[in-house]
């Protein structure tokens, strides 16, 4: 048990350390983090639409597959959208 | 010779069990948003979860007991009620997200919403317990679940960088987004470090009689298993690294996920995309089904057993039958898969130090374990992955919640 001892030792002390690490890490969204976080999720949908388009001409995608991945990309460039309008109030 | 091939078949059971919607999802959601940067959460949960499976293999061969039935006595049926509850609670939200697994692969490779699909799935998952035994559900899931072994050829087609790739096996700070950094970090150590793996091994290993002969084999699963486990899922991050992190995609939804194989390997990519993710789900979902009932069977005192018809056991079926109704029901009701399966990770982590340091304490009792005892190295690193995990998850599920960045 000695070693079960040491090791909640070692990990007693290293707790406040991660707590430390992660709430300096933590900081509050502002106006304009949330507009650049709206932004690079548009841009993501449009890069996998890209992605999907390109592979889809290789051939290396099913009919089937493509028309989700479209539907996917739509709904997912209206929710940014529809954020981006919220927050513009 | 019969130890080589229970190694074997060990190993295969490592490679092809180790993947599942968790490690997938997690280990993919990590190379698209940070690259290489979260190695290292991968390998840090390898290490621990080899370091568990052997335990609960070594409690088996020597005590003769399973885990939940060594908890039990150990403890008491009234503390062993908070274990039972936590590893249920979080085995069950895993299990809806397995269920979601193996519904989507069928959405993709159909067209049909995935919501439909989770009542056949779970009809089709109780079929398979109620009427095959033990060795049929871990060996034929697993054996198919070498398919997964794909994600390693797309890695090597796309050229993986593997200085670049060794570099991160290290912690490291995150370059951006902390929160979501810390977040994606603990739901990795979730899916890797799953209770239900080593709940499971335990009874396994009771179901296939193991002695103390078996320690070496134990030892060679839990090391090199769990080893080659978490290297397929480190694939699974390089090619999400490499396809997705260069063009700036980031995970949100399960049906961007096929796109990371669809570049290295084509048509075929695709397809063999489909059936990993939808054989991977299935064969955790049986794992984790039969778990939860074994844990209950287990510390209730129940008849239970894989390899006995379902009538001779009715309690321990039962069990299993009403938590895959559930869970199927979870999936019916339309609930986003991937949101499901990255928070049923997070709180894996949360739960870890509850499920782990009775293990703990149990591996140290020579009542138990003889002179087959924990060494404090093996007694450090566990409770520090736990406890480390815990904590990071208390701060990071509060913060991802309220859309910290």
């Amino acid at each position: 048990m000695s070693g079960t001892r040491r090791a909640v030792g070692a990990t007693a002390s290293l707790l406040p350390l991660t707590a430390s690490l992660l709430l300096l890490s933590a900081c509050h969204s502002s106006p304009e983090k949330e507009q650049e976080k709206l932004r690079q999720q548009l841009s993501s949908w449009e890069a996998t639409d890209r992605l999907a388009s390109e592979l889809s001409d290789r051939g290396a995608l099913p009919g089937v597959y493509v028309r989700q991945i479209a539907e996917v990309v739509e709904q997912g460039k209206q929710k940014v959208r529809q954020q981006a309008a919220k927050s513009s109030q | 010779m019969n130890k080589l091939l229970e190694i074997a078949l060990g190993l295969v059971t490592g490679i092809g069990g180790f993947l599942e919607a968790g490690s997938l999802a997690t280990s993919a959601q990590a190379g698209a948003a940070f690259g290489f940067q979260l190695v290292w959460a991968i390998a840090l949960g390898t290490f621990c979860i080899a370091f568990l499976v052997e335990m609960a293999g070594r409690l088996a061969a020597v005590s003769k007991h399973t885990l939940p039935d060594a908890m039990r006595e150990r403890f008491g049926i009234r503390f062993f009620t908070v274990p039972l509850i936590a590893v249920v609670l979080v085995s069950f939200l895993v299990l809806a997200s397995e269920i979601g697994g193996v519904s989507l692969a069928l959405q993709l490779a159909t067209g049909v919403r995935f919501q439909w699909w989770a009542p056949v799935v779970a009809l089709a998952v109780w079929l398979l317990l109620w009427a095959h035994n033990f060795s049929l559900v871990e060996k034929g899931a697993s054996l198919l679940g070498l398919v997964t072994l794909v994600f390693l050829v797309g890695a090597h087609r796309l050229h993986a960088p593997l200085g670049e790739i060794a570099s991160n096996l290290l912690p490291g700070l995150p370059r951006q987004d902390p929160a979501r950094y810390w977040f994606t970090a603990v739901s990795i150590l979730g899916a890797s470090v799953s209770p239900y793996l080593f709940y499971f091994y335990s009874a396994g290993a009771i179901e296939d009689e193991w002695d103390e002969g078996y320690l070496g084999v134990n030892r060679m699963i839990a090391g090199l298993g769990m080893g080659f486990g978490g290297t397929v899922a480190i694939a699974v991050l390089v090619c999400a690294a490499m396809v997705f992190h260069s063009r700036g995609i980031q995970i949100d939804r399960y049906e961007q996920i096929p796109l990371i194989l669809a570049q290295p390997l084509g048509h075929w990519g695709f397809i063999l995309f489909v059936a990993s993710l939808g054989i991977a789900c299935f064969g955790a979902a049986l794992e984790i089904a039969l778990q939860i009932a074994y844990l209950i069977a287990q510390g209730f005192g129940w008849k239970w057993g894989e390899n006995i018809r379902p009538g001779q056991a009715a309690r321990f079926s039962l069990t299993y039958t009403l938590v895959i109704l559930l869970a199927g029901l979870v999936i019916l009701t339309g609930i986003d898969p991937l949101k499901l399966t990255i928070f049923s990770m997070a709180l894996t982590a949360l739960s870890l130090p509850v499920t782990v340091v009775p293990l703990l304490i149990i591996m140290n009792d020579p009542e138990y374990l003889g002179e087959n005892v924990n060494h404090w190295i093996a007694n450090a690193a566990v409770l520090v992955v736990s406890v480390i995990a815990c904590v990071v998850a208390l701060v990071a599920i509060p913060l991802q919640l309220m859309g910290g960045s």
